[in-house]
């Protein structure tokens, strides 16, 4: 599975008022994800990919298209150094 | 008192309210408040104004500027819906509803949907003050001064009626029990993350702005990030708030910090319990600040329990102990006991103990039987003196910090087309979250969780909104025909 559909997937687990998820969907104000259940999800993508995401770097990425290049960069990143 | 405590700060350019385009000064709040109390006309009978603002320097302007005049102030969520707040403005008898124009569409629709007609007032059109100021009014402190919507377990809100007296011994309280002085903390400058309209809230601010301490309200949209962030911009070293805070640091523990946050001395959490383990952890991973968790409740101006000055290592998971002033009392089958390991109902007697619901004197009755507040919480004291919070009974259930009463969310099911029955539970999907879940019996067979999800959304605050929907072809009902929650409850 692509790292976009994995993470629609995750995202998916969360959205209570089952809205369509798209690249532009953003987590806080469309989904009404509040920042406990953000940054659960944000931790369950840093273990799938074996990646961190830093504190600051959370912040940017409250759509769902940010948050998929986010984690594609840092899976990508994390490939070279492997 | 409390009443005063801004105006005494009229000349002070110290900041008073971080996290604005700009620091609001104390001296500059001072005259904004002075400015709104100028247009609050005097009266004898004391007429409420309630206050429908975002947290900031607005909602403290009015709040002052009400309290001043000798009016009762009654804070407002901007999170509920028109319906929600249409409801509270039509129980109690509102005169003036003081808003912003952002706000200005949602409080008119309110307004319009309630039974009384209360004059909407703008921050932004506040006419320029000339002086003299206008006198602090003259009122008795033993009545009321604010009212504090609390949602009731019969399914509609109850109005907590709070004196200045109540408010003042719970702020004089909390700031003995701080220990500022003790620990050497450089600058005091407060983060508050739990709304300015809840009691916890309204104790940090009075209490910020009796000791001239900046503040940085922060509940809305919170994150890690922003508190950090803050601590590094604007020095923040004290935050007081729920506990999801604890549960986030507990979480990225294990993340590089970004910002200097040295300046952080002091967490203090309320609200709900935080989740077992988490306060030591958080201790060993930043031995430079203290976390202390307190007890409390709307009714009791919130403090009941708090610790005094210091909190040893081994007593984290306790909720320190009760308000010199305050009795607490552990109810038990056998009478109430204050002896060590003995878990019962804690009650609690005192000057925090509100004067009563308003209107409401069945309900009053009931959580003030025989002189003593029952607080619905199961609690039990150790050796030493420290109260721990060990369960609940009351039918509550506390959703990010916020209390939500399962009948509340039932009886609007109930008012839902597409809902012929329901029951409304709480559950955990991990340690320190709980969520609102509804079983449903549905209208017809083209129903689905995801419609009556929606339906929720434009009826209940987003907090109040169940979280997952089963449906279901029966509830179990009781001879009476009562839900049988606490079964359904258990097997949760």
């Amino acid at each position: 599975m692509s790292v976009k559909d994995s993470i629609v997937q995750l995202i998916d687990q969360e959205n209570v008022l089952r809205v369509p998820v798209t690249e532009a969907t953003d987590l806080y104000k469309d989904l009404h994800l509040d920042s406990l259940s953000f940054v659960s999800m944000l931790l369950a993508i840093e273990e799938r990919y074996h990646i961190t995401i830093a504190l600051s770097q959370m912040q940017d990425c409250l759509l769902v298209g940010q948050l998929i290049a986010l984690v594609e960069a840092k899976v990508k990143e994390r490939e070279l150094h492997d | 008192m409390i009443r005063d405590a801004l105006l005494a700060r009229w000349n002070q350019d110290l900041p008073a309210v971080l996290g604005e385009e700009h620091p609001v000064t104390y001296a500059q709040l001072a005259e904004r408040a002075a400015a709104l109390q100028a247009v609050l006309p005097r009266e004898k009978d004391r007429p409420v104004a309630a206050i429908l603002l975002a947290d900031g320097s607005d909602f403290l302007c009015a709040l002052f500027a009400i309290v001043q005049a000798g009016w009762i102030a009654f804070p407002l969520s901007v999170h509920l819906t028109a319906g929600e707040l249409s409801d509270l403005l039509g129980r109690a008898p509102v005169q003036t509803v003081i808003t912003c124009e952002a706000l200005g569409p949602l409080c008119q629709k309110a307004v319009e949907g309630s039974a009384s007609t209360p004059q909407i007032r703008y921050m932004e059109t506040l006419p320029p003050l000339s002086p003299p100021w206008p006198d602090i009014q003259a009122a008795d402190p033993n009545a009321p001064m604010l009212l504090l919507a609390s949602s009731g377990t019969t399914g509609r809100a109850k109005l907590v009626q709070l004196s200045e007296a109540n408010v003042s011994f719970n702020v004089n309280a909390y700031l003995r029990h701080m220990g500022y002085e003790k620990y050497q903390d450089p600058a005091v400058r407060y983060a508050l993350g739990t709304p300015l309209c809840s009691i916890y809230g309204l104790l940090v601010s009075f209490s910020c702005v009796v000791r001239g301490f900046p503040l940085f309200p922060m509940a809305q949209g919170f994150t890690l990030d922003t508190l950090y962030r803050a601590a590094q911009e604007h020095g923040i070293s004290h935050y007081d708030g729920g506990t999801l805070v604890a549960v986030l640091m507990d979480r990225t523990r294990n993340h590089p910090i970004p910002y200097d946050i040295s300046s952080l001395r002091y967490f203090g959490f309320g609200g709900s319990k935080v989740p077992d383990g988490t306060l030591e952890r958080l201790s060993t991973a930043f031995p430079s600040i203290r976390f202390w968790s307190g007890y409390g409740m709307t009714e009791a101006s919130p403090l009941i329990a708090q610790p005094f000055r210091s909190l040893p290592p081994d007593k984290l998971g306790s909720v320190g102990v009760p308000l010199p002033g305050v009795k607490v009392c552990l109810e038990t089958q056998a009478g109430r006991t204050s002896e060590p390991n003995r878990p019962g109902e804690i009650v609690a007697q005192g000057p925090n103990v509100m004067l009563g619901y308003y209107g409401d004197e069945a309900a009053t009755q009931e959580i003030l039987r025989d002189g003593w507040l029952h607080t619905g919480d199961i609690g039990y004291f150790d050796n030493d003196g420290y109260l721990y919070i060990y369960g609940r009974k009351k039918n509550m259930l506390l959703v990010r910090g916020f209390n939500v009463y399962p009948e509340e969310v039932e009886t609007c099911l109930q008012s839902c087309p597409l809902v012929t029955d329901c029951m409304v539970y709480g559950f955990e999907d991990q340690p320190g979250t709980e969520w609102v879940g509804a079983d449903v019996v549905a209208a017809t067979a083209e129903v689905t969780p995801a419609s009556i999800q929606h339906w929720c959304a434009t009826h209940l605050a987003d907090y109040k909104c169940p979280r997952r929907i089963r449906l279901v072809e029966k509830l179990e009902k009781t001879a009476t025909g009562k839900i049988r929650r606490a079964q359904e409850d258990a097997q949760l």
